[in-house]
């Protein structure tokens, strides 16, 4: 297990380096067309082919992770943070903060997520760019996501709220903002940790899902969503099998951050 | 006041919910841009007054709550509003894509929770590392997949919708399941049992069974929200004439009445079933007391 946890951490490093060097390692800009080469199977000159628009889907494909692989962390980081901050203010004062906090979670926990981002998503003014589009989409992941990770926070401040060391700070009279941020915040690193690699994947997958409905990343900026946007026309995977690049380049990232997510507690 | 664990108190957490999801979502439909731009106001047939008494109309509903009120009296009298993308009335529309979403949900929940339990049940009581890594990397390779490509690869395979959606829910439900069954059957009253001679399936149907239940429905109740998020991808791919499919379909035309409706009528399942698992778990957890 140790060897394959090891591989995925090093599949992890590569790829991630790969796609923030697409502007090096890319043979051509994601948006390039070649209108003679469309729909193009993998050559010298295309290693994975091109799509309808002639576009070179391997520079795509780098393109896109690096999107990908910088917007999901980022929406989880977004969303840990929301959960840190609701679930220690609910956790820590108690009373009818925490009754309106476990509501307000028990609400998100209970929507369809995926429902609730078509919604969200289909408010946003239809002129909206493909960078607007970008930070829209994962700024949704992160409004929606943040609920389980404030419930565990919650859970873990409620106990950690009568602790010797938070007793002692509070009674050489430390306040309450400064015994949260200097006193509460660092004990509650390796939960919020769990909950940030937790949520990784999840927004992989849940932007993926959006792309392949035509919900996620407008064109003509790519991500790893919306690339696989073309596997609608299933019928054509037979024909043309690279198409399927995209969606294992994705599941090989998922499942690696999995095994690093379930060995990283071992590491430590 | 009610205390917390009871069934009182869960309802009306429930029907809380229910009325605050409500309320956000009525406030979405306000907030969105376009709301009160009626396509009345540039026909040129109608005159001035008229077109002042429409733009009187829509002022109406210019404050959330009175929308809401609307809303909500519309919701009882059965009238939900006007699709935009299908042009009929919301209610019907529902009336006749529910049953299909439901028969596929369930056929899912029902093939991934079966799949789970059995899967479970042998890793654990086999307790061979061979078994369990290979039920293990199944399950985390699925998990690794977004549904709306399981949808697709059900597609290639020509399975049912309701093979993607047992796909989505089994990865989450297998680990729950042998983490429950392996702590039952290492309790050490099993041990005891076991030690008395009882026969192996008896040990297993009146003592592990019921120890390993209550947290398995909690997670039931779970997966049923899941499992109707799922449905939107699976549906559109597989067009399959659901309430996922029409959620994907006004969504991309923009058709909030639609949007927020199903999004409530799922939201009152998803509120239902998790209700109702909190109250079997009571029940069961006072039977065993």
């Amino acid at each position: 297990m140790k060897l394959l946890r090891k591989l995925a951490v090093g599949f992890l490093v590569l790829v991630a380096g790969l796609s923030l060097a697409a502007g090096f390692v890319a043979p051509y800009d994601y948006a390039r067309q070649f209108r003679d080469h469309s729909n193009a199977p993998p050559s010298h000159a295309f290693p994975l082919g091109t799509d309808d628009l002639g576009r070179d889907r391997l520079s795509r494909l780098l393109a896109g992770s690096r999107i990908s692989l910088l917007c999901a962390p980022a929406a989880a980081m977004a969303a840990t943070a929301i959960a840190a901050a609701i679930g220690m203010a609910a956790g820590y004062f108690g009373g009818w903060l925490d009754e309106t906090a476990t509501v307000l979670t028990d609400l998100f926990l209970s929507l369809p997520w995926l429902f609730v981002l078509l919604t969200l998503r289909a408010l946003l003014p239809l002129n909206i760019t493909p960078w607007a589009s970008t930070a829209a989409t994962f700024l949704l992941l992160a409004a929606v996501g943040w609920a389980s990770g404030a419930r565990v926070v919650r859970a873990s401040v409620a106990e950690m709220r009568f602790a010797g060391s938070i007793l002692h700070a509070r009674a050489c009279g430390c306040s309450g903002a400064r015994l949260l941020c200097f006193h509460l915040l660092p004990n509650l690193r390796p939960v919020l940790s769990a909950q940030f690699w937790i949520l990784v994947p999840v927004f992989l997958l849940t932007e993926a899902n959006l792309g392949l409905l035509g919900l996620g990343i407008t064109e003509p900026v790519p991500s790893l969503g919306n690339l696989l946007a073309d596997l609608q026309n299933y019928q054509r995977i037979q024909e043309a099998p690279w198409m399927l690049t995209p969606a294992l380049l994705l599941f090989l990232i998922v499942a690696s951050l999995h095994f690093v997510v379930s060995g990283r507690d071992t590491w430590e | 006041m009610p205390s917390r664990r009871s069934p009182v108190w869960l309802i009306g957490r429930g029907i809380a919910i229910l009325l605050i999801s409500g309320l956000a979502g009525a406030t979405l439909v306000r907030l969105a841009p376009g709301f009160g731009v009626d396509e009345r106001s540039l026909d040129a047939r109608f005159s001035a007054p008229t077109l002042a008494s429409i733009a009187r109309a829509n002022e109406r509903d210019r404050n959330p709550l009175t929308f809401y009120l609307g809303f909500l009296k519309g919701l009882f009298h059965g009238d939900l509003g006007r699709s935009a993308v299908f042009g009929q009335p919301v209610g019907p529309l529902i009336r006749e894509r529910a049953p299909t979403t439901i028969r596929t949900v369930l056929e899912g929940l029902i093939l991934g929770w079966c799949a789970a339990l059995v899967l479970a049940t042998a890793a654990a009581v086999s307790r061979r590392a061979v078994v369990l890594a290979v039920a293990m990397a199944f399950s985390g390779s699925l998990l690794s997949i977004p549904s709306a490509l399981l949808a697709t690869v059900c597609l290639l395979l020509q399975l049912s919708p309701g093979t993607a959606i047992a796909a989505v829910v089994f990865p989450r439900a297998f680990p729950h399941a042998y983490e429950q069954v392996r702590a039952a059957l290492a309790a050490p009253y099993v041990l005891m049992a076991r030690a008395r001679g009882l026969a192996r399936t008896r040990v297993f149907l009146f003592h592990v069974i019921p120890a390993a239940l209550p947290p398995l429905v909690a997670l039931v109740g779970v997966s049923v929200t899941l499992a109707f998020g799922a449905s939107i991808p699976i549906e559109a791919l597989a067009d399959s004439p659901g309430l996922g499919q029409m959620a994907w379909r006004a969504a991309l035309g923009r058709d909030l009445p639609v949007l927020v409706s199903v999004t409530l009528l799922l939201t009152v399942i998803a509120v239902s079933s998790n209700v109702a698992a909190d109250l079997i778990i009571m029940h069961l957890q006072r039977r065993t007391a």
